[in-house]
């Protein structure tokens, strides 16, 4: 036999409750003809086709997610890639900062003042570090 | 005089550069605010807990028999909760990440190289003319390179994913559309049930009104979430058509055509989404 599919379980679950609904409408329109035991009864299959319904439901939500998964797999794998580019472009960004603070640097050592040097070293250091 | 030629030299390029790329810079705002919105639409997620919570309120109106029965559904669907969130949360994440790689501030370093090229000229290793020449070509290359690069990557990003985002999104129209209608479909069946029951039986006048406000109420209740999954569903279907479209259009999205296309899904995207948001 195939195994179930998530559209198989949608259409058992609807003749279930197709079912169940039936049952219903015997027993309200036969209320009086129907002896107590057998009212009981009917009432009993009808939630119990409901519930069987519902399980088909559940069983449809079940399988539609895992006929999705290996596509819900490569969308996580191409949100991981964007992120990964987005943040390669930030690093761009900080290498500029870097580069900005060693030219900054440079100046303070072709200006020989250690004061210029230590402030501008520490610049570096900061961006390096962000 | 021949170093003051070369700054000349080096500052025409710089503008004829600066020119070219300012009217070549991507404006990926249209498509920035798509998948913003998409994002922000895709984490509704009071369905699913409805979904979830459906076995817990048709104990309200079963007997006591089909207890055991609900017990096992409810923890079946607690059990899918969480898968049905994260799906949820894939696409959340994804459009977060498509538009941060849409977002022209990412390849904006106008202030870092500005700093880099007065850092140049503080520096004296080049004379003023070429630095501010060599600071302006500088900035034209970091940003040519930099957006052409960053563009490639939304391209490539949406044309790797249009396909298996097409399979998901339409996963969760299925169980949005389809299962989620098909279990208030039972609910609606249950209360039906039990209130057609419970008036039959009733001969208190007084009863039986209250009987029928409970009813009414109930009913209410059911049809405001037969509206929000239908919403929702338009939210799911306009993400899915509006990706597609990114996808079909990935080779000239910042071209005016394409990006008042694109508003146009953003602002479908936005009504459906409130109308769901309102209920």
């Amino acid at each position: 036999m195939p195994p179930l599919t998530s559209d198989d379980a949608l259409a058992l679950s609807k003749s279930f409750r197709d079912l169940s609904v039936a049952i219903t409408d015997y027993r309200l329109n036969n209320l009086s003809t129907l002896s107590e035991a057998d009212r009981k009864a009917l009432e009993e299959k009808e939630w119990a086709l409901l519930n069987a319904s519902s399980d088909m439901v559940t069983k449809a939500v079940g399988l539609t997610l895992d006929e999705s998964e290996a596509a819900a797999k490569k969308v996580q794998g191409a949100a991981a890639t964007a992120e990964k580019a987005v943040k390669t472009l930030k690093e761009v960004r900080k290498v500029i900062t870097i580069a900005t603070a060693a030219v900054g640097l440079a100046a303070a050592i072709a200006s020989k003042d250690p004061g210029a040097i230590a402030k501008n070293a520490k610049a570096v250091l900061d961006a390096a570090t962000a | 005089m021949r170093r003051h030629r070369t700054g000349q030299g080096l500052r025409f390029i710089a503008f004829a550069c600066l020119a070219l790329i300012a009217s070549a810079c991507a404006n990926l705002k249209a498509v920035r605010e798509f998948a913003s919105t998409s994002s922000d639409a895709a984490q509704y997620s009071q369905l699913v807990v409805a979904y979830v919570d459906t076995p817990a309120r048709m104990k309200r109106y079963e007997p006591e028999s089909q207890r055991a029965v609900l017990d096992r559904e409810i923890a079946e669907r607690k059990a899918q909760q969480e898968r049905l969130l994260l799906r949820q949360k894939l696409i959340q994440e994804y459009m977060d990440a498509l538009k941060q790689l849409a977002d022209d501030e990412l390849t904006s370093y106008d202030k870092e190289l500005d700093a880099l090229g007065n850092a140049a000229k503080t520096a004296k290793f080049v004379d003023q003319g070429e630095a501010t020449a060599f600071a302006a070509v500088s900035k034209v290359l970091v940003l040519a390179v930099t957006d052409r690069w960053r563009q490639g990557k939304l391209v490539t990003l949406i044309e790797e994913t249009d396909r298996p985002f097409q399979v998901v999104v339409a996963a969760l129209v299925k169980i949005v559309e389809q299962e989620f209608t098909a279990d208030i479909a039972i609910e609606r069946e249950a209360l039906n049930k039990y209130y057609t029951g419970l008036e039959r039986q009733g001969k208190d006048p007084a009863g039986l009104a209250a009987l029928a406000e409970w009813r009414e109420l109930r009913e209410g209740q059911i049809k405001g979430h037969d509206t929000a999954i239908r919403n929702y569903a338009v939210v799911l279907k306009t993400i899915a058509v509006g990706h597609h479209k990114l996808y079909e259009s990935r080779h000239r999205l910042s071209t005016p055509e394409v990006q008042t296309e694109i508003h146009q899904y953003t602002k479908r995207l936005k009504e459906a989404f409130n109308a769901v948001a309102a209920l």
